[in-house]
């Protein structure tokens, strides 16, 4: 009995023992300006509301490419919502052309097979948005499979979600999804890191009224 | 000391250890245990302490704390108490420049063993370890990939329970205790130790039923 508190002491000591947490390295692997301005959906005007082309497997992609984005942020920098009303959202994603048929993705080696446009909606001051971004996926002409053509529009829908939450600039590795061409089918360090430093550093261009 | 399955384990054998030592015969059980459960509020300190161009804060605002615990006596002035506490908060992002940011909500629970002495003047003081769970409402953030292991943590308590209160069964607690903290996306994200949490609550405990024949 006598020897209980001691118990309890050298259990409460260990607990203390922590030694103070350190922040890791959060460098950026690319940059995300547009000439100097700085674009990321403020905190209060979260959750995103992005709006998918209905025909074929898009919501399911543009909902993928959402998810995976919100998981790269640790501190809810960012939040999105897919929704069926067109007319008052702040991404839009539609086919450009054609649509690929609806089948699984090749898990293979990655085929160019598509393409993919963001267009932000600048107002004449060029520092303020006035519409919603406009995304579009367009189908290349190619001898890939239905399957590579899926593959490649699921990568290229999370590449081009990435350039409207406001990463404006391509990266130089192949590994990240913001690559000229992505290669890669999620976000990776690099751009996950990228975007974290984005979505702390005050924006320069403000978001479209809702 | 980072906190692992190891030393969840260390102190969870501690537990048993100390249940097993402190446990009289069934039979004494039933008529000896009482039980109390006690409602108030908890602060907690920060979670985690980052800097991404600026530092920043998350911490658990001040959370609802419900505690049900059962309460054994050992040789006067001695109480063995078990205790199982469950709070439930918003966990928030503080910035520099004021801006507080949801991320999500958390249950943090804990089970844990503590032993009583009473003291003078209607006050008791009570240390104990025990285990903790943080369990996050959605898998978000810095729980996108879950709440983390069990923890071990440390506890200390003073209850203050005037004689007019006492009889009604009723008490002031002030209970504070601390863990580390350390989840899965974090460690992910490149941090290494956990963060010492400290945890204080204020509640108001009340006695739901004594097997020796007090008051209920």
């Amino acid at each position: 009995m006598r020897h209980l508190p001691l118990a309890i002491a050298v259990v409460l000591g260990g607990a203390a023992c922590h030694e103070p947490t350190l922040p890791p390295n959060h460098t950026p692997a690319y940059g995300f300006d547009l000439g100097g301005d700085v674009f990321h959906w403020p905190q209060d005007r979260l959750p995103v509301r992005f709006y998918a082309d209905s025909r074929g497997a898009m919501r399911a992609y543009v909902q993928r490419a959402v998810d995976l984005w919100e998981q790269q942020f640790l501190y809810g920098e960012f939040r999105g919502v897919l929704t069926t009303d067109s007319a008052h959202v702040d991404v839009i994603v539609v086919w450009a052309g054609s649509v690929p048929p609806d089948v699984t993705p090749d898990e293979g080696a990655p085929v160019r097979a598509c393409s993919g446009s963001t267009t932000p909606d600048f107002a004449p001051s060029g520092v303020a948005l006035q519409g919603p971004f406009h995304v579009s996926l367009t189908v290349l002409a190619s001898s890939a499979t239905p399957a590579q053509l899926a593959a490649c529009m699921r990568r290229t829908v999370a590449h081009e979600l990435g350039h409207s939450l406001g990463l404006f600039q391509e990266a130089s590795d192949s590994l990240l999804i913001m690559n000229f061409t992505p290669w890669v089918n999620a976000p990776a360090e690099g751009d996950r890191r990228t975007v974290e430093v984005l979505y702390h550093t005050p924006p320069t261009i403000t978001p479209p009224p809702r | 000391m980072t906190v692992g399955r190891s030393d969840s384990r260390a102190v969870g054998l501690v537990c048993v250890g100390w249940a097993l030592l402190i446990a009289p015969p069934l039979d004494r059980l039933s008529a000896q245990v009482s039980l109390s459960a006690s409602l108030g509020g908890r602060y907690t300190t920060t979670l985690v302490h980052d800097s991404i161009v600026a530092p920043f804060d998350v911490r658990i605002g001040l959370s609802p704390a419900a505690t049900l615990a059962a309460s054994l006596p050992l040789e006067v002035p001695w109480t063995a108490d078990v205790t199982l506490d469950v709070s439930y908060g918003a966990v928030s992002r503080h910035d520099q420049s004021g801006t507080v940011a949801t991320i999500t909500h958390v249950a943090t629970l804990t089970l844990g063993v503590g032993l009583r002495r009473d003291l003078r003047h209607g006050f008791s003081a009570a240390v104990g370890a025990g285990l903790l769970k943080y369990i996050p409402s959605e898998q978000i953030g810095i729980f996108r990939d879950g709440g983390g292991a069990v923890t071990p943590m440390g506890a200390a308590a003073v209850v203050y329970g005037p004689p007019a209160a006492a009889r009604r069964g009723l008490s002031l607690e002030a209970r504070y205790d601390l863990h580390g903290f350390l989840t899965p996306a974090l460690r992910s994200e490149g941090f290494v130790n956990s963060t010492v949490v400290h945890r204080v609550a204020v509640a108001v405990r009340y006695r739901l039923w004594s097997g020796g024949g007090g008051q209920p």
